[in-house]
């Protein structure tokens, strides 16, 4: 072979690696692009008066189009702060929308109770707007909490981890029953959460008496594996814990149990191709 | 003829070397393009190859213009977390080939030059290995860049390793100008 040949036949191989380098990255680039930015499926129990949440927006690192502003035009007293990023990812960004809620006063005629969000206004950085699901916020109007002489449990302390478990710490100062906790997100949740109450380090099955100066923790877990499609959906649990003494009088206490994806790459990349299905 | 080597070499030393201060290059690549231009003018006469090389330098001034005022993306984000996008690539893509054409018309048409010369065997002989080393970096880079829209920490570091032997090889293209410049020495009043 000459060597103008043997140069031609390189410079071809090359233009062709060059072309296969090109199509084999465009093709996993575009696979790992979301159609459009949108927000995570959101299910939270949130009390007025001071109460907060956050709202989490996924969109493409490459994406022109920001979001702007987001409001409710229904709840007047629900805020919504500038988007901040949470977490960078390889393709994506997560920007956390953080809500800040007024109280909401007394409860009108025919309002109702809590008040239930499903979507939010976006207007974003290009000047185009547009109605987004968000899931279902829930927001209650905070009753005069069951504390002091009249409350008949104590709170000692509370925790929560990162990891999706969290723990409350209470002191009963009086005989009461506990009779249940409660959530609307416990049967969307089903075996992915798990709680338990412990009176005097013994497991309790409820409705279960308790005796003055006893110690009660409720302690709670997420198992949400990244395996799990509901992973990547926010949860805000208020967990009512309802007590009642012998007069039949009833107390509630709140627990907040919570979880916030933090997704590996590979989970963002199986809701990426879930999302990509979803609008194909 | 000495100044148009001359002019030649100061136009790649300039288009090389990129010194920013707030993203604004002091040594625009637009005066490496022009000078490239004016010193290939002088001696484009003498082979074809010269001419590519001119109306390439010519093609990579136009580009530079709009990338001066930052109309165009002038550089790339190469490590993870900071991938860039198609259309940066493209014009990044565009560019090194367009730079590996007008390598090729130097490098080879000094090769040329040489070799019609007859007494010049070792300068044709570092021609060709220059063009090869160009050639080989720049085909790297070729085939690389389009990794950076999905970089990873690994394809930084090819990227590192390959825009350092780039960078070698471009100032060994100078070199080459320079040792043409001395071994066809006629003073341009003459």
């Amino acid at each position: 072979m000459s060597a103008r040949k043997k140069a031609g036949a390189v410079y071809l191989a090359v233009a062709a690696l060059v072309l296969a380098s090109w199509i084999g990255n465009i093709f996993v680039y575009r696979g790992n692009q979301l159609p459009a930015g949108g927000f995570l499926r959101h299910y939270i129990e949130a009390p007025d008066s001071g109460g907060s949440f956050n709202l989490l927006y996924v969109a493409n690192r490459q994406d022109n189009r920001q979001v702007a502003s987001v409001f409710v035009e229904d709840v007047p007293g629900l805020r919504f702060y500038q988007p901040a990023i949470q977490t960078e990812m390889r393709y994506q960004k997560i920007y956390r929308i953080m809500a800040q809620i007024d109280p909401l006063g007394e409860k009108s005629e025919g309002e109702q109770d809590p008040i239930v969000i499903h979507s939010v206004k976006v207007q974003y950085t290009d000047g185009t707007s547009s109605r987004e699901d968000i899931g279902e916020i829930r927001i209650f109007r905070q009753t005069a909490p069951s504390s002091g002489e009249k409350s008949p449990i104590s709170s000692l302390s509370s925790s929560s981890s990162s990891d999706g478990t969290g723990t409350a710490s209470m002191t009963v100062k009086r005989p009461v029953t506990l009779t249940g906790i409660s959530s609307a997100w416990l049967p969307v949740l089903g075996n992915a959460f798990e709680w338990q109450a412990n009176a005097s380090g013994k497991k309790l099955d409820l409705p279960a008496s308790l005796t003055a100066k006893q110690s009660l923790t409720v302690s709670y877990q997420f198992h949400l594996p990244e395996d799990n499609p509901l992973s990547m959906n926010v949860y805000e649990l208020m967990l009512k814990m309802t007590f009642q003494e012998d007069s039949g009088k009833t107390y509630d206490g709140t627990l907040i149990a919570e979880h916030v994806p933090y997704p590996s790459e590979a989970e963002m990349h199986a809701y990426v191709r879930a999302q990509r299905r979803e609008k194909a | 003829m000495r100044a148009a080597y001359s002019r030649l070499a100061w136009g790649l030393a300039l288009e090389l070397i990129d010194i920013r201060i707030q993203h604004f290059d002091i040594l625009p690549d637009v005066l490496g393009y022009l000078l490239i231009m004016i010193g290939l003018s002088g001696i484009q006469p003498q082979s074809k190859l010269f001419r590519v090389a001119w109306g390439t330098a010519g093609v990579q001034l136009l580009i530079s213009i709009p990338q001066l005022i930052g109309r165009l993306p002038s550089s790339l984000s190469l490590f993870p977390g900071e991938s860039s996008g198609v259309n940066d690539m493209i014009v990044s893509n565009v560019g090194t080939l367009l730079d590996l054409v007008m390598m090729y018309g130097i490098c080879i048409g000094i090769r040329e030059k040489a070799l019609s010369a007859e007494v010049c065997g070792d300068l044709a002989h570092m021609a060709l290995r220059v063009w090869q080393a160009v050639f080989g970096f720049g085909a790297a880079m070729l085939i690389l860049l389009p990794f950076a829209l999905n970089a990873g920490l690994v394809t930084g570091m090819l990227f590192l390793f390959f825009g350092l032997g780039d960078f070698i090889a471009s100032l060994w293209v100078i070199a080459l100008v320079r040792k043409t410049d001395r071994m066809f020495a006629v003073p341009d009043r003459l």
